[in-house]
């Protein structure tokens, strides 16, 4: 498969994953004071259905995927920090169903914590590969971890997609467990 | 409850569900389509080989290892026999003159940042007297960034060894990070190396120690 037609799409979905994560954090932060944003947030909450747990189900599937897509069939090594943020991801392959199919949205207790530290790590990664003098003054000959194996659109490297996602997952959760809550009131 | 009104509330439930599968879909097929009518053929080399055959004489330096005292200073160093990436014939070899010889992968941001400090410094500076720098394009890799080395070091004005497919050149310096790069004197013994990047007055000013000025 064309590497080149790869990165393009993981970089146009990386893109609309950031534009919904401003979209929903501006929603999460502004509802309370904007009936406006009250409104687009109810309509939001209409719009998923309670789907907001299988939604972060998805995305946590999708970052596995194409996470092991490019190790394994591109042929990208993945450097100990791509390691770390796998390490975060992929159990929550697992968890993330389970907690969707249970409906419960106190899976955010458990899972936000993860994604905060996932979020450390694709942060540094994605710093140094942007300034590689901040890491080791060197590269690696065998896998630096400021190597860009992909850069679409002037920003989006394999880390950024990690962070972006992490924050949507993060987002999601926190949705959720709104929406569970106004559920009780 | 009528029938009617319980015939409805399954169906809205399944709509609800769907909804977001459905986006999601779509989304996927839309973004697949955008990504394969905006990505391009892949024909950046034009047929320029990247990687040639070396010839290698005399001992493997030993692998390099910072912040201990370098073995391989005092090693007479290896000479490498091979061609720039036009198929010109080039050698390196311990022809009395002291030379650096830097070490160069595409991919490498360091190697990058390296290459942008030092082909203007070179332009408006000249090479001390006496001394010579020459490089190896060396760990070519097609799947990784900035390839083909060719076009990235098209505007670098130091002859340009390019390595074989297994980077011998690296493995017979005792390369251990890339830039790499090898202070040879004029008797062929290796006098220093350094891993990363090195700023061009260092490196002239190294070369000028070796050639003892």
């Amino acid at each position: 498969m064309n590497p080149a037609f790869v990165n393009r799409f993981f970089g146009i979905v990386t893109l609309v994953i950031i534009l919904a994560d401003i979209g929903l954090a501006v929603l999460l932060l502004g509802r309370r004071r904007s009936p406006l944003l009250q409104s687009a947030s109810d309509w939001l909450d209409d719009m998923l259905g309670g789907s907001t747990l299988w939604i972060a189900s998805a995305i946590a599937l999708g970052a596995m995927v194409g996470s092991l897509f490019y190790s394994e069939v591109i042929g990208f090594n993945p450097c100990h920090l791509c390691w770390y943020q796998r390490i975060v991801w992929y159990p929550m392959v697992i968890v993330l169903p389970i907690a969707a199919a249970r409906k419960d949205p106190r899976i955010s207790t458990y899972a936000l914590p993860l994604v905060v530290v996932g979020w450390g790590i694709a942060a540094y990664h994605y710093t140094i590969q942007n300034f590689p003098s901040l890491d080791a003054g060197a590269c690696d000959p065998n896998v630096p971890c400021t190597l860009r194996w992909v850069w679409e659109l002037g920003f989006i490297s394999i880390p950024m997609m990690s962070l972006a996602g992490l924050t949507l997952l993060g987002l999601l959760l926190l949705w959720a467990r709104k929406s569970a809550g106004q559920t009780h009131e | 409850m009528s029938k009617k009104a319980v015939k409805k509330a399954p169906s809205k439930k399944r709509r609800s569900r769907r909804t977001p599968i459905l986006i999601g879909v779509g989304f996927v097929a839309v973004v697949a389509l955008v990504a394969l009518l905006t990505t391009g053929s892949n024909s950046e080399d034009a047929g320029i080989k990247q990687t040639r055959p070396v010839s290698i004489a005399g001992t493997a330096l030993p692998t390099y290892q910072s912040g201990t005292a370098d073995p391989a200073v005092g090693m007479t160093a290896p000479e490498i026999t091979g061609a720039t990436f036009d198929g010109t014939p080039l050698s390196i070899t311990n022809d009395g003159i002291p030379k650096a010889i830097i070490l160069l992968a595409h991919w490498c941001p360091h190697c990058q940042t390296e290459v942008e400090e030092l082909t203007p410094w070179i332009a408006a500076n000249p090479i001390p007297a006496g001394t010579a720098i020459v490089s190896i394009s060396t760990s070519v890799n097609v799947a990784q960034p900035n390839y083909p080395p060719s076009k990235w070091l098209a505007d670098w004005p130091l002859p340009t060894v390019a390595d074989d497919a297994n980077s011998s050149s690296s493995r017979a310096f005792g390369l251990s990070g890339f830039p790499f790069v090898v202070f040879v004197g004029a008797d062929g013994k290796v006098t220093g190396r350094i891993e990363g990047g090195v700023a061009p007055e260092t490196l002239y000013q190294v070369l000028e120690s070796i050639a003892g000025k």
